[in-house]
């Protein structure tokens, strides 16, 4: 070898043996990599679940760790919160049975009545020291917590079975999926920040038009956590209804809305929902947009009693969607969303002029929660 | 939580190390058998092997690369500055400051300095940053 360093001229055989030898390497690399391509694309992209697994291991821990901080701080507890929120963030929930999917709605309505008041009472018992706001604040944290640990533990299960079995098909599942769980995840680690300090989210911009509407007049509690006032405009008569603020609540809209048509039956002529919707990419956040139907997300449970109601009654469903990005719903609220709620109360009112007549009486929703916002 | 000891712990990576090192003496070996083959005038077998070293040369870069990606790439949680907006109902003095635990939409906050109506806070968001829009 030394030799050869020294005078490379010299070295002139038709093919030296360590070519040979570099050949053969190059060729055996391109057959092994013909024949276990798939393997090595197997531990590539289980490679980068690990990454991405970390990377959410450390969101779910920062999770726990803001949740127990905030509890210590604002609910001066007499004890160490920790066992209480690890206990929380294992809290599941059991669909009800579809199978005779008649009457599923109620079935779903009464389960979640029983979990929302179940965690009322441990965040009470966690936080003793909290106001009624600050109760439900922090409610949403650990919620928000919650969330970050089952996409967590969801997403390391399938990175164990597919590190167990080495199957392409187990990996390219949660490998196919990590770029959208990945915007939800980080949708829910920056709501830590917001749920925390009880700052306006994205999804409260249907609560803030709703605000903006009734605000200065008289209101009264026409279902579970939800305020409604009468407000005269244009000849008009708008009952405007909105989750009670400032804590984060979303309350009950269509027990509100039911509730309403009971007492003034046949004299609403329109139902207005406002609501934060998710856009699509390329569409602008704070974009505003009309449309029919009833405008409320969640599980369908509220959505549904609004429906049945305004069928009962005969009332046209008229919705307005303030766009927004999924990163943003539970977000600290960026200033375009809040610009778009006076768009929105532009929205609602041509609506109420080109769809209902002098003498009307109207019924405008604000959904979604009004964590941060008053009334 | 036993199970958390099943994810790998984040380490220096020695597999990609070894690869490199390995794929890279390689490398340096079939530049070095192409340059002899230029001195010696054979043209075809020193195309030969310098597109097999140079081939591995990026073979190696991009593992660098991969690796480099994946170990700097630090986990965040977002924080952003929120920004309240206080404004007076009677004069219209307005004052902007970093929102504070308490504060909501429509609250009425602190004395106005200028008369003596009550600042409202009618604005919470996010600080304003224009950035690229489509
Ligand atoms: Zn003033």
């Amino acid at each position: 070898m030394v030799a050869m360093l020294q005078q490379p001229s010299q070295f002139t055989p038709p093919r030296s043996d360590i070519g040979v030898l570099v050949q053969i390497i190059f060729s055996a690399a391109f057959l092994l990599y013909l024949l276990y391509a798939q393997r090595i694309q197997s531990i590539t992209m289980l490679k980068q679940v690990e990454g991405t697994l970390r990377r959410v291991k450390t969101l779910r821990d920062e999770g726990k760790r803001i949740s127990i901080e905030a509890i210590k701080e604002i609910g001066k507890p007499d004890r160490d919160p920790t066992p209480d929120v690890e206990r929380f963030l294992e809290h599941f929930f059991i669909q009800p049975v579809s199978l005779d999917p008649a009457g599923i709605v109620w079935k779903l309505e009464q389960l979640l009545n029983v979990r929302e008041s179940k965690f009322e009472d441990e965040v009470r018992a966690m936080a003793p020291g909290a106001s009624e706001s600050e109760l439900n604040n922090l409610e949403n944290l650990l919620e928000a917590a919650l969330a970050l640990n089952v996409y967590y533990k969801v997403i390391r299960h399938f990175y164990l079975l597919g590190k167990k079995t080495m199957n392409l098909y187990i990996i390219m599942q949660i490998h196919m999926l990590l770029p959208l769980l990945m915007r939800e995840i980080e949708a829910y680690s920056a709501a830590l920040q917001a749920f925390r300090e009880g700052m306006p989210i994205g999804d409260g911009v249907g609560a803030l038009v709703a605000a903006k509407l009734m605000r200065g007049y008289e209101k009264r509690e026409v279902a579970k956590d939800i305020v409604a006032a009468e407000v005269p405009w244009e000849g008009r008569t708008l009952i405007v209804l909105k989750a009670k603020g400032p804590g984060g609540n979303v309350g009950k809209p269509g027990d509100a809305i039911r509730n309403i048509l009971r007492e003034r039956g046949r004299e609403v002529k329109a139902i207005i929902t406002i609501d934060a919707a998710g856009k699509l990419e390329g569409e602008e956040t704070g974009s505003v947009a009309e449309g029919i139907g009833a405008a409320i997300g969640g599980v369908g449970v509220e959505k549904y009693k609004i429906e049945e109601a305004a069928k009962e009654y005969d009332v046209p469903l008229y919705a307005v969607a303030v766009k927004e990005d999924i990163t943003e719903v539970v977000a600290p609220m960026p200033p375009a969303l809040f610009d778009a709620a006076d768009k929105a109360v532009e929205a609602v009112q041509r609506l109420i002029l080109e769809r209902t007549h002098e003498g009307d009486m109207v019924i405008v929703a604000g959904i979604g929660n009004t964590m941060g916002i008053a009334q | 939580m036993s199970s958390e000891g099943a994810i790998p712990s984040v380490g220096f990576p020695w597999g990609t190390f070894i690869a490199v090192i390995i794929i890279g003496a390689f490398s340096l070996l079939s530049l070095y058998l192409g340059f002899e083959a230029i001195a010696s005038g054979r043209t075809e077998d020193a195309n030969y092997y310098i597109l097999l070293g140079s081939t591995g040369f990026a073979a190696m870069g991009y593992m660098i690369f991969r690796s480099r990606v994946t170990t700097v790439r630090k986990p965040l949680i977002p924080r952003v500055e929120v920004v309240t907006t206080l404004e007076c109902p009677k004069c219209g003095f307005k004052k902007v400051r970093g929102f504070k635990r308490g504060d909501y939409v429509f609250k009425e906050d602190e004395p106005c300095p200028n008369c003596d109506g009550v600042l409202t806070i009618t604005r919470i968001h996010r600080r304003e940053k224009r950035s690229r829009r489509w």
